[in-house]
């Protein structure tokens, strides 16, 4: 019988044919991870609700498979305060006592991190303390963020529990995408049409012709930000780009592949001409707000007759800052668009510029190969790898004054810190145009003004 | 269980709404993000809890977003009893997956109706989660709704660490 992908994947790990809407009191794990953000207090709650149990027995305090669990803290490392240290140490703690891997601060961003090291391979059920953990479909599994609880439950069981098989979305790509448009406009592009909850209880599946001109980059960013139409998760068809991916990565996994069969039982299928997309920004305050960078006057003018609590009223099309990184556009790909606009370039004497690499890794390969050096001669700052700006707490958080051009995935009202400020979403070329420009620009504009100089 | 209706909201309230990010670090004791719930959103939101049960009536998408299970303390510690949200009727829920789990998993229930429109701040809601009715006693009209049976089980019973408790230790027998 046909399956969707995410029937398929359940399916495996379960040992028995499962279909959308079967009921499971345990979804077995095969990876679970936790974050500096949430680690703390699930250690916390895991001891002091578990610790009796193991004691009762006789045993050490353990997980449930020391190779499948990981601790990664990346939201606000170097550490900002006593508690986020305090928290650290914690989780360094209880890595040592029950043997898993802990990474160290700087190592990187969680969802750039595991797959890039070869911990993530095709049929994982993952999930991780943070709800871009969806960002692991690119690599043909299913993952997807969870709370505190269920973090606590799934160290000790690795299990889930109370699961119900979601139903899919397939999403069947044509075309190519155009000079300057990326993975990030089309998530874009496809969210606007979806709405901000349009795929809530449903994974997001993508498949079809386009899928080959979609490097494995652009894939992480469009799993990234499904969660942004309230997707259970988002999951890529297997093709030769994942195989060489994970040939790359040298996955520490066995794995098979998972196949799409375009006549199962899709809740719906919906075409996507990657032809037709352009370069978008999403205004402030939801990712679901986007539109074509072409028609942000339009837009502008929309603001300020919008009686919209979920739109903000937006002035004009200046900015004052902007970041390139995130688990969104962190990865080699995403700083070399940007550093392709801003090479030669200054950055606007209005605008802080923020470029953070979404890993240790991405960040000695932006080094050597003088990425880098390219974003430092146009006056960004660089930081080492963590969240940024996007966490909202220990750095580059914004006043009320400020309009933020942003290659992450949220722009909700307050989350990179005063209520006032605003924050618009777009890719790192469209963000790395806007810095130069010192408002909202595509990245095709800085071509059309340098060719009129000439 | 009862409450008064605190406050209405629209649709796609997310968990930064709810909870604000700087602060979830600061503590590992739920009940401190009480003092922060929708601070950022609507700060009024605390006064008007205090001194009474609380329900929250909501728009579709309803904790949308992230994932910090923070949202629920800050909520569920402002003596909200429960929340009644309205059902998104192209994808038939009213609250995303993440925090409709983390919801479960702290035993605060969430209610979904076809229609919110006949709610008003103000009013008395009665729930009978295990008959599955709500009942504006203010306006005197019932409303059926259905919450899946394990989700029932879960919420009658307070939580989910039992069960895994139960788990941990045939894993180590």
């Amino acid at each position: 019988m046909p399956q969707t992908m995410v029937e398929k994947i359940i399916s495996g790990v379960v040992g028995t044919p499962c279909k959308a809407g079967d009921f499971l009191e345990k979804l077995p794990l095969t990876k679970v991870f936790l974050n500096e953000v949430i680690a703390p207090p699930a250690i916390t709650y895991f001891q002091n609700d578990f610790a009796p149990v193991f004691e009762k027995q006789g045993k050490k305090v353990s997980v449930f498979d020391s190779r499948r669990v990981f601790f990664i803290p990346d939201h606000t490392v170097p550490s900002c305060s006593l508690k986020v240290s305090q928290g650290i140490d914690m989780m360094k703690q209880f890595a040592a006592d029950t043997g898993i891997r802990m990474y160290k601060e700087g190592d990187g961003i969680e969802h750039v991190v595991l797959p890039e090291g070869g911990e993530i391979v095709p049929g994982d059920i993952v999930i991780g303390t943070d709800s871009h953990t969806d960002t692991n479909g690119a690599l043909n599994c299913l993952g997807f963020g969870a709370g505190t609880t269920d973090a606590q439950l799934a160290m000790a069981t690795g299990c889930l529990y109370n699961f119900t098989v979601p139903q899919s979305i397939l999403f069947r790509l044509h075309g190519k995408l155009g000079p300057h448009v990326s993975g990030k406009d089309v998530i874009l592009s496809i969210i606007a049409q979806m709405g901000a909850g349009g795929c809530s209880k449903r994974v997001a599946e993508f498949t079809g012709p386009g899928l080959v001109s979609l490097s494995m980059d652009d894939r992480f960013t469009i799993a990234n930000m499904c969660v942004e139409m309230s997707a259970r998760s988002g999951i890529f068809a297997f093709d030769d780009r994942t195989k060489a991916y994970l040939d790359a990565a040298q996955p520490k996994w066995d794995y098979e592949p998972v196949r799409v069969d375009e006549d199962a039982a899709y809740d719906r299928v919906i075409d996507i001409n990657l032809d037709e997309i352009e370069p978008m920004v999403a205004f402030p305050h939801l990712p679901s707000h986007g539109v074509p960078v072409s028609q942000c006057a339009a837009m502008i003018e929309k603001t300020k007759h919008s009686d919209d609590r979920t739109l903000a009223r937006v002035e004009d099309d200046t900015i004052t800052c902007a970041f390139i990184g995130s688990c969104t556009n962190g990865r080699e790909s995403d700083l070399l668009a940007g550093a392709e606009i801003i090479k030669g370039r200054k950055v606007h004497p209005n605008v802080n510029l923020i470029v953070i690499p979404g890993s240790r890794k991405v960040y000695n390969w932006a080094m050597k190969s003088g990425i880098l050096q390219i974003y430092a001669d146009a006056g960004a700052n660089i930081e080492s790898s963590n969240c940024g700006p996007c966490f909202g707490k220990h750095m580059g958080v914004l006043g009320e004054k400020g309009k933020m051009m942003s290659s992450s995935n949220r722009n909700y009202k307050g989350r990179m810190g005063s209520k006032d400020a605003l924050i618009f979403l777009a890719s790192p070329a469209t963000v790395a145009a806007s810095a130069v420009a010192g408002r909202i620009a595509a990245p095709g504009a800085l071509d059309e003004k340098q060719k009129g100089a000439a | 269980m009862q409450g008064i209706v605190t406050t209405i909201y629209g649709p796609d309230v997310n968990t930064d709404d709810i909870i604000r990010a700087d602060i979830l670090q600061e503590t590992w004791d739920k009940r401190d993000f009480a003092a922060y719930a929708f601070d950022k959103y609507d700060p009024d939101f605390r006064t008007r809890c205090e001194g009474q049960t609380n329900v929250i009536v909501t728009g579709p998408n309803f904790g949308s977003g992230s994932s910090r299970e923070q949202a629920v303390y800050a909520i569920a510690y402002n003596n909200v009893a429960f929340v009644v949200g309205e059902r998104d009727p192209v994808t038939g829920t009213a609250y995303p997956d993440i925090f409709y789990r983390n919801a479960m998993n702290n035993g605060l229930p969430l209610v979904t109706l076809d229609d919110i429109g006949g709610i008003e701040e103000g009013d008395e809601l009665s729930l009978d989660l295990a008959n599955e009715i709500l009942t504006n006693v203010t306006k005197g009209t019932d409303y059926r709704f259905t919450v899946p049976a394990a989700d029932k089980a879960l919420l009658l019973a307070g939580g989910i660490i039992g069960m895994a408790r139960t788990d941990i230790e045939k894993l180590l027998a």
